[in-house]
């Protein structure tokens, strides 16, 4: 990822494998806020998948067996986004006041075709924005953010986005970001930090 | 006690957004998401119309307070006006897109060559 330095990204619409109708276009809707402050050039995704559509590669089975080397060509893109969403939970977060997100992001080279960065795992938000139960750097984001953003259960916009933020949070930064490549020890301090809190 | 957490709150925010943001936030993205999703769920006029308010509200906010247009912005604006036949306005969109991006030149150039063929259609 730091040798490569992408610049822009593709985010192609995301797979949806849950049950929940409505995922993918939370998650679309949600996912260019973060990824923009961290510092990337984000393709329009209402536009480009608009572009894709006309192109006849909506189907994201047929996007998926493109080489990414095409949306170079096509959009210029440095690098693209695969996001498959493997859980949504949102009966949990009816009776628990969490909401479980499992996300897959994979971010590739267009140049290379190589993987140059993936995120593969649960998100649990905290939707009571009370306690900060999840600890670690994830728990320290959501206390942070949480206060600020309490909305009607039914309004699941602000959770979508609460979740991208923390996917987005372990990526490397983008050249828009001040704090472009001086974020490679970032992580670690972070860390020490977060458990300097628990003492 | 209780000052020492208060404290060691206030630490943390500090650090942590020093992490990704200094002093002024680096977008202005305003009711992005709401409105957008909103669109998607049910296209009608209405909430076009709203979104389409929410893109310019965000241009505006983020002109006032010097802060770059978020990356697309511009150009979903222009996609929206190239719709409903407003060309030369949105080519002008366009044209914003990639003065403020220039990474988005290919992507731009793609766009404005889709408009001019589909204007040269009978």
């Amino acid at each position: 990822m730091y040798e490569e330095r992408p610049l822009s990204i593709l985010v192609l619409p995301p797979i949806n494998m849950t049950t929940a109708a409505d995922a993918k276009e939370y998650y679309a809707t949600t996912i260019a806020e973060p990824l923009s402050f961290a510092g990337y050039y984000i393709y329009p995704i209402e536009v480009t998948t608009d572009i894709l559509r006309n192109e006849g590669l909506y189907d994201t089975d047929i996007l998926e067996g493109l080489p990414p080397e095409k949306f170079k060509q096509f959009f210029g893109a440095d690098a693209v986004m695969y996001i498959k969403i493997l859980k949504w939970d949102t009966s949990y977060y009816v009776i628990g006041g969490n909401m479980a997100v499992a996300v897959d992001c994979l971010l590739k080279s267009t140049t290379t075709g190589r993987d140059l960065w993936n995120y593969d795992g649960t998100i649990v938000v905290d939707t009571t924005g009370s306690s900060g139960g999840s600890g670690g750097l994830a728990g320290l984001i959501v206390q942070v953010i949480a206060t600020a953003i309490q909305t009607a259960a039914t309004d699941y916009v602000p959770i979508a986005k609460r979740a991208n933020i923390m996917t987005i949070s372990s990526m490397p930064l983008g050249k828009y970001n001040l704090n472009y490549d001086k974020d490679r020890n970032a992580q670690i301090i972070l860390k020490k930090k977060s458990e300097e809190s628990v003492k | 006690m209780k000052i020492i957490s208060i404290i060691s709150l206030i630490l943390l925010s500090v650090f942590f957004f020093a992490g990704c943001a200094s002093q002024k936030p680096m977008y202005s993205w305003g009711n992005y998401s709401s409105s957008l999703y909103k669109l998607k769920k049910e296209p009608c006029d209405e909430n076009l119309m709203k979104h389409k308010k929410v893109l310019l509200k965000i241009m505006e906010d983020s002109n006032e307070k010097s802060l770059r247009v978020p990356p697309g912005v511009y150009c979903e604006y222009g996609y929206i006006l190239m719709k409903e036949g407003k060309s030369n306005e949105a080519l002008s969109y366009f044209d914003l897109e990639e003065k403020t991006y220039p990474e988005s030149a290919v992507f731009i150039q793609r766009l404005k060559s889709q408009y001019i063929s589909v204007k040269e259609k009978p």
